[in-house]
């Protein structure tokens, strides 16, 4: 009995690691995307003072290419619609992982509790 | 962003006494992390602050030469040729994500100056946020403390009598 217990508790503690590894890795995701939604909005608003006698360009591999200002406007603000995108993606899996994690912490907290009670009765067995 | 909730601190306040000590030391573990976090962003913001502002003022360095200027343009560190200022009033600036404006000097400026007066609020609300945080530490702390201290009274009690 307390070796199936055991092992389950060992079962569901790999489960737990592996959710919290998930977790982890979509909250760095995240972080990353919120950071470039940051930097792209940053342009934007520079994109926005532009002034007539000012010239936008575009690093592309090791060269600066001028741009046209409307298309460069454009660009960044479909590249922050599918950053937009790609957050709410992340943040629905995350919800999901989530409950995954509490469904496996209260599982374990059950379980451990099983295995106290079972170790109390040997013991006491054992006395008696 | 992270936005600091008014009625935060409040309801950590009521919780604080129902919870048990792990969960409050648990509590404090996620805290102590958030905090850490917080003052690892301070410092990149402090590093990013002292650039544009290093950036600005080589743009008032550069605005005092004249076109025509010689100089000694370094090819390698050891290495140099002559060369002549060209322009004095035009820079191009990075702005993020691969794309470069060109401005002339007070414009370059005006870009630093909107770009530090940003990162200044940034780190003055990471500092608010911070300084909360904190609070909300020292009060689960004691809160942790008492909470030891009358486990061990009541444990030294049935103890006493026991025997």
């Amino acid at each position: 009995m307390a070796e199936q217990l055991q092992k389950e508790i060992q079962n569901e503690v790999e489960v737990l690691k592996k959710y919290e590894k998930e977790y982890k890795l979509q909250q760095q995701q995240r972080q990353q995307l919120n950071g470039q939604l940051n930097e792209n909005e940053v342009v934007k608003t520079e994109l926005d003072f532009v002034k007539g006698n000012e010239e936008v360009y575009k690093m592309i591999g090791k060269v600066l290419i001028k741009q046209d200002l409307v298309e460069a406007k454009q660009n960044v603000l479909k590249r922050m619609d599918f950053i937009k995108g790609e957050i709410k993606r992340i943040d629905n899996a995350s919800t999901v992982t989530e409950m995954k994690l509490d469904d496996c912490r209260t599982k374990l907290t059950k379980l451990q509790q099983e295995m106290q009670q079972a170790q109390l009765a040997s013991i006491s067995k054992n006395k008696k | 962003m992270e936005k600091s909730n008014d009625s935060g601190p409040k309801l950590v306040e009521i919780d604080l006494n129902k919870l048990t000590i792990p969960e409050l030391s648990r509590q404090r573990q996620q805290l102590e992390q958030e905090i850490a976090l917080l003052q690892d962003s301070i410092y990149t913001l402090k590093m990013a602050q002292s650039k544009f502002q290093e950036s600005k003022k080589s743009i008032e360095k550069a605005q005092k030469y004249e076109a025509g200027q010689l100089l000694l343009v370094p090819l390698t560190g050891s290495m140099y040729v002559d060369g002549q200022i060209a322009e004095t009033n035009s820079f191009i600036i990075n702005v993020g994500t691969g794309y470069y404006l060109k401005k002339d000097a007070e414009g370059a400026k005006d870009y630093f100056q909107r770009r530090l007066t940003y990162v200044t609020s940034q780190i003055e609300k990471i500092q608010a946020i911070g300084s909360d945080r904190n609070r909300i530490k020292d009060a689960i702390v004691s809160v942790m403390q008492a909470k030891i201290q009358t486990q061990i009274a009541q444990q030294q009690a049935s103890k006493g009598k026991g025997e």
